[in-house]
């Protein structure tokens, strides 16, 4: 799943840390997301978008790979 | 909803004091027959060269609180615990226990007879000692990467 979390981040001026303690998570788990090595739950995804002021399709969106078991 | 057991962080350290006291005792009990002797305990009537009539329980009770003190470490919460480090707790137990059965395979292919039964009684204890460093391993590989992204 790609996503542009680092973007819409960087677009209100927000560490990691920031971003993370508006949604209860570590820094770590923002790093890791927008790394892309972890697909967040929906709640955590539908929170990024919430506090992002943004539309999760926005932020998140599916790859062909995603499709694949 | 939550359905996964973790302990309060506080556990962290409370499972290192105990294994600090707990450790060096076990060694001492194991290498050296070390005992407490008010723990010797009858357990039969009469006893036989495999049933003893009477038992020390100091290396069970030693045993025991090493056990308790390695599953609380592993349990314990991080201070900033959330759903990406419970995934990384959750590969750790299956890296963990993968790699531990491979070491007990070894052990059956490799080891015989006294050195056997000696890998054995580790074995006992490896399991919660390799989740452990293989969840503590990944918490620094990743904050390794985060500082070099800095």
């Amino acid at each position: 799943m790609k996503n542009k979390v680092k973007i819409n981040r960087q677009m209100h001026e927000w560490s990691q840390e920031e971003l993370g303690r508006r949604v209860g998570v570590s820094r770590q788990t923002i790093y890791a997301i927008e790394q892309g090595n972890y697909a967040p739950s929906a709640v955590l995804a539908l929170k990024i978008a919430a506090v992002l002021e943004t539309n999760i399709d926005q932020i998140f969106e599916l790859e062909d790979t995603d499709w694949e078991n | 909803m939550k359905t996964y057991f973790e302990l309060p962080a506080k556990y962290h350290l409370i499972g290192w004091v105990i294994l600090i006291i707990f450790i060096p005792f076990g060694i001492a009990s194991m290498f050296n027959e070390w005992q407490i002797d008010f723990l010797q305990i009858q357990v039969r009537e009469e006893g036989s060269f495999l049933k003893p009539q009477y038992e020390n329980f100091t290396n069970e009770i030693l045993g025991i609180g090493i056990l308790v003190g390695l599953l609380m470490i592993c349990l314990a919460r991080l201070k900033e615990e959330d759903e990406f480090t419970r995934l990384l707790r959750l590969k750790s137990w299956q890296r963990g226990m993968t790699v531990n059965t491979i070491l007990i395979i070894l052990s059956f292919l490799f080891l015989y007879q006294d050195d056997f039964f000696l890998a054995a009684m580790f074995h006992l204890f490896t399991p919660l000692i390799l989740v452990y460093m293989v969840f503590r391993f990944s918490i620094l590989s990743l904050n390794r990467s985060i500082a070099h992204e800095k």
